[in-house]
């Protein structure tokens, strides 16, 4: 493995590791193994570390699916009966309360990485426009940059987030 | 309100994807230009991917090894298991395997009397027969 491939790995960890705030050097190790165990099977025209960084990608939302799915309990008796039978129901995950702190949370989020570029309202689109869901041409498209403008934008947001989470986002 | 919702994780991962896809689309120059630029070695970099990586091998293999000697101990405790379909059975086919033992090779006291072991004792026999590798005949005519 070259030295670009090795950094190049290493921040894919830590990436998927500050989105699921998991230990970069945990997701690695663990997508190294089961690279070795044969678990998955890599393409030959597949370069080794996209082949990585999609394992890792997989391993980090898989562990976040088993908290997700670790649903809450709520016991529920009859009322003004202490003593009686409790009947145990799991607790709905998408409640309004739910709904509307995810939102406050996500704008949250937002406003936290808007603020890592006040003069830059090209980056500040290109964000919410990822966020969004576009990317590619049509994100480009959208913001009316040119590949060149739009390409140094993204870089210049990558390095950014880099330089100012360089341990990843902490709970 | 945790950091592994999945709501949290839609607009956040749409965005983390599109990191790693630049990271994966940079020249190798500009990813060892920006690791210079954050003041950190690529050799030591490249090091400690090399230590990580052996750490795993290390790791696999043990496990490997692990997984071996589960399947051989759960293989051979299948194969340790008398294929009797009784006591009677069990009984005869310890007499057999006795009475087939080399000339020179002496029967123990307990052995000589058969009889008056009790199916526990002759089943443990049999198994102990078959750890050390004596075959049983399958049946009486199997041989």
């Amino acid at each position: 493995m070259t030295r670009a491939q090795s950094i190049r790995l290493r921040r894919v960890a830590e990436k998927y590791a500050w989105l699921y705030r998991d230990d970069p050097e945990a997701l690695l190790q663990e997508a190294f193994c089961r690279a070795l165990a044969g678990e998955r099977h890599k393409p030959d025209h597949v370069d080794i570390v996209r082949f990585l960084a999609e394992a890792m990608r997989s391993i980090a939302n898989g562990e976040a699916q088993k908290q997700e799915n670790q649903a809450t309990i709520i016991p529920i008796g009859a009322p003004g009966d202490l003593n009686g039978p409790v009947i145990e129901l799991p607790e709905p995950s998408d409640g309004v309360e739910d709904r509307i702190m995810t939102a406050e949370h996500d704008e949250g989020i937002r406003q936290a990485l808007f603020a890592l570029f006040p003069d830059d309202p090209n980056a500040r689109d290109v964000i919410d426009g990822i966020m969004a869901g576009y990317d590619g041409e049509e994100l480009r498209a959208l913001t009316d940059l040119s590949p060149t403008q739009y390409a140094s934008t993204r870089r210049r947001i990558r390095r950014t987030i880099d330089r100012h989470y360089p341990n990843g986002r902490k709970p | 309100m945790t950091g592994t919702n999945k709501k949290e994780r839609q607009p956040l991962g749409r965005l983390v994807d599109a990191l790693v896809e630049d990271i994966l689309a940079a020249s190798d120059e500009e990813i060892l230009a920006e690791e210079a630029a954050a003041g950190a070695d690529p050799a030591k970099t490249a090091d400690a991917m090399q230590a990580l990586f052996e750490r795993s091998v290390l790791l696999s293999n043990k496990d490997k090894m692990r997984r071996a000697k589960a399947g051989a101990t759960a293989a051979r405790q299948v194969s340790v298991v008398p294929t009797v379909t009784g006591t009677a059975d069990a009984r005869e086919r310890l007499r057999r395997v006795l009475a087939s033992r080399p000339a020179d090779v002496p029967l123990t006291l307990a052995a000589r009397n058969e009889s008056e072991l009790s199916d526990e004792d002759v089943l443990g026999m049999l198994q102990d027969l078959e750890e050390l590798g004596i075959t049983l005949p399958a049946n009486k005519t199997g041989g």
